[in-house]
């Protein structure tokens, strides 16, 4: 995250404008519409970079649909993402990009829909901002500490887990308060019984 | 001679100029349509206080639809540049949230379940939530700053409800940690922060909604000293604080469908979380599954903390009187009444006392001179009484109603729980006014302890007020007093139903009076002299026939009987007085 890349706004937006296309159903098996490897493949070759590997055409080919369904598809607006024009002027991110699709988005594929990279804002700019920390970038205007902090903050593996233990300080609390209620119900019980 | 006004200075007469040039900005923020009448500019703390405003900078009177501003605690706060965005922030407070007076009292009531134990800390909830909708639609919309704000009132606190707040902000406006929340941040404060911040806007259009689990969210920060710091930060800032003084909201005695359901921690709303399995369906806004249930009613007690937390200064009693007012309204019957002959000529017949609830033309303000020429009214007034002469247009003619409630020790307090007694006697008691009766209402309990209102009357609320009065002492009925009311009634005087609410206590009535004559035969002389009939009403949990008294009042003297212990009899009983006849009796 040394340098300078792309205002965010501009790249949050791209992903707001995302087309169809890039929603359409990735092809699993027989089932689906977009061939995901052959997205993948012209986006590298956009970037300036290699071209796909066997091993990495297969990764984009599996044949769980139930477990690979969210991830294909986050890599379908990824892949939208990354054609964008500032990406292509670069030629150097081929190599990256490559990396990033096919072990990047796995773990955030499995806690969110990825039309939700889409549709929501936080969402959105969460998925520029691991683009860029991918490449090196930060956005345009940002210091180092800035772009770190709000990456931390917008980070759905690290919110989940302050919202778990959100969720934990509540349970206890809730239980303390359902003690002290029936503390107090049989203090009052005992005190009715002795009148 | 009054003192001379002091005199204003230079300064915050400039200051009164910016903000006012800022006002139509502020205004076409929210819409170019936007109307609102100019702030009351207040020079000194005294000129505030006279609007009603004290400790904050600005409020907002939803009654009026007023914002007020203090300038010179403005200026002391060194907020002066802010003119845009605080003026901005008070008009959000009256065309987006609270808005109105009704849905800020449902906003307090919401919120109200999500605090168990700290319910009167619900005002201050409710300001957090209201100011961080507004602020943040400011923000992202106009394009204010409204973090500037909060930086310039400069707090280090590292108060945890007060660091939770800013750090909602802080997620909310993308600032980096630590800009405006200076307290430790713990993995829960941050997961609350990030719920908080979902949840503005998630619920951003439908506020009420979400606003029982934001006070969910605030309940643990609370429980230790009542964010007493928060408050304290806050105290510039409390602008909805009084907002409802002098008004009164309505439809608040039902609670919404799914308001008590709702106020859950929003760690527990798997929309708001996110915890759990991917899905397809989209991550904000409402579940259209939970279906709220319909609304049930709230009991008088938490109808008057709720008006109060508004800045309504009632008492228990105040509170119970609105409260059945606003539960008998939509089921007042029609009242037993006669035709007549109409007048075609007006007679003079003689004076009669004016009292307060009536209507103030009826008044004769030059016989009421010549009888007393100081005026104290309701005591010295008098008013005409026009007799008439037969015509061929007919008239209706009500009953009057004399109303007897047992407040003893054995019946139930009305101002704290519903009593279905107290309400089928306001029902019965506005029916009877809004026909154009005339109602004597007694609240009995022990011998000689008994308020009434000494007449026939037509003020409705020193009926209510003697209905929903409560003594909690021994059980004496004040046979003196229905001995009293009728023992002088001719045939010409209009006829009366006489209605006595109580428990088995109403045996009382029967019982000798304090000259040792019968009640018995009160009671048979009040019920003829009355000729309007009379009705026992009557908390019974067994069959009433099973009570030689009553069975006797009933077959002997002609006095109906009913229980009514649950709302189901209460309309059933509503239905049958409906069917009254005129002289007491059901119609066929």
């Amino acid at each position: 995250m040394e340098l300078e890349g792309p205002p965010l706004e501009a790249l949050t937006r791209r992903l707001a404008e995302c087309p169809a296309d890039f929603m359409a159903e990735p092809r699993v098996g027989a089932l689906g519409q977009v061939a995901v490897a052959a997205v993948v493949a012209d986006l590298l070759r956009d970037l300036g970079g290699p071209p796909l590997t066997h091993a990495q055409r297969d990764s984009f080919q599996p044949a769980d649909a139930k477990r690979y369904r969210n991830w294909l598809q986050l890599v379908l607006i990824a892949a939208w993402l990354l054609h964008d024009p500032w990406f292509q002027s670069q030629t150097r991110f081929g190599a990256a990009a490559g990396d990033f699709l096919t072990g990047g988005l796995a773990q955030i594929s499995a806690l969110t829909p990825a039309a939700s990279f889409v549709s929501d804002p936080d969402r959105r700019e969460e998925l520029v901002r691991l683009v860029l920390r991918e490449f090196g970038l930060r956005p345009a205007g940002e210091s180092l500490a800035q772009a770190q902090d709000r990456l931390t903050t917008l980070s759905t593996v690290e919110r989940q887990r302050v919202i778990a233990a959100a969720q934990k300080a509540e349970e206890r609390a809730r239980a303390v308060r359902a003690a002290m209620e029936k503390q107090a119900a049989e203090e009052a019980a005992a005190q009715y019984s002795r009148e | 001679m009054t003192a001379p006004a002091p005199a204003v200075s230079p300064e915050l007469t400039t200051l009164r100029d910016a903000w006012r040039g800022e006002w139509p900005t502020a205004l076409g923020l929210w819409s170019k349509f936007t109307r609102l009448g100019e702030p009351r500019w207040c020079f000194t703390d005294e000129e505030a206080e006279a609007e009603g405003l004290s400790g904050s900078f600005a409020m907002i009177r939803l009654t009026d639809q007023a914002v007020v501003v203090n300038l010179a605690l403005v200026q002391a706060s060194q907020l002066e540049r802010f003119g845009r965005e605080i003026l901005a922030h008070e008009i959000g407070h009256h065309v987006y949230t609270p808005a109105d007076l009704d849905d800020y009292a449902r906003l307090i009531a919401r919120m109200r379940w999500g605090l168990p134990t700290k319910e009167h800390l619900a005002p201050l909830v409710s300001n957090l939530y209201t100011d961080l909708l507004i602020n943040d639609r400011l923000h992202r919309i106009a394009g204010l700053s409204m973090a500037a704000v909060y930086l310039a009132l400069g707090s280090d606190s590292t108060d945890p409800l007060w660091t939770l707040y800013m750090r909602i902000y802080e997620i909310l406006w993308r600032l980096q940690t630590g800009t405006l929340a200076k307290g430790e941040i713990t993995d829960a404060l941050q997961g609350d922060a990030h719920l908080g911040a979902r949840l503005i806007r998630s619920y951003a259009r439908d506020w009420l909604d979400g606003s029982g689990k934001f006070a969910a969210l605030c309940l643990p920060y609370l429980l230790e000293n009542d964010g007493q710091a928060t408050q304290d930060l806050l105290k510039g800032w409390r602008d909805t604080q009084n907002a409802g003084a002098g008004g009164m909201p309505h439809g608040l005695t039902e609670m919404d469908p799914g308001e008590r359901e709702s106020a859950q921690h929003p760690s527990l709303d798997p929309e708001l979380s996110g915890l759990g399995q991917p899905s397809d369906k989209p991550a904000a806004g409402r579940s259209p599954s939970a279906a709220p249930v319909a609304g049930q009613g709230r009991q008088p007690f938490q109808f008057g903390e709720i008006l109060r937390a508004l800045g309504l200064p009632l008492s228990e009693h105040e509170a119970a009187i609105r409260y059945y007012r606003e539960r008998a309204g939509p089921y007042l019957v029609p009242f037993p009444s006669r035709l007549r002959p109409e007048s075609t000529e007006p007679l003079p017949e003689g004076l009669e006392p004016w009292d307060i609830g009536a209507p103030l033309e009826e008044a004769d303000w030059t016989e009421s001179v010549m009888l007393s020429p100081t005026i104290i009214p309701g005591m010295t007034t008098v008013q005409r009484v026009w007799g008439t002469t037969e015509g061929s247009q007919p008239k209706r003619e009500p009953l009057d109603l004399d109303l007897y409630v047992d407040s003893s020790g054995s019946m139930p307090n009305p101002q704290v729980n519903l009593s279905y007694l107290t309400l089928a006697g306001a029902i019965v008691a506005l029916s009877a006014l809004r026909a154009g009766s005339r109602v004597q209402a007694t609240l009995w309990s022990g011998a000689r302890q008994f308020m009434t209102t000494a007449g026939f009357i037509t003020d409705q609320h020193r009926i209510l007020e003697i209905l929903t009065g409560f003594f909690g002492g021994a059980t004496a009925f004040p046979v003196h007093v229905l001995r009293d009311t009728f023992k002088d009634r001719t045939p010409s005087d209009r006829p009366a139903h006489v209605l006595v609410i109580s428990d088995d206590g109403v045996t009382t009535m029967f019982d000798k009076d304090e000259h040792g004559a019968s009640g018995w035969d009160v009671a048979r002389m009040a019920l003829e002299r009355a000729r309007g009939g009379g009705t026992l009403l009557l908390n019974l949990y067994g069959d009433w026939q099973a009570n030689a008294d009553l069975l006797r009042a009933n077959t002997e003297q002609g006095w109906n009987v009913h229980a009514v212990r649950s709302w189901e009899e209460l309309v059933a009983f509503a239905r049958w007085f409906s069917r009254l006849k005129y002289g007491g009796r059901e119609a066929q």
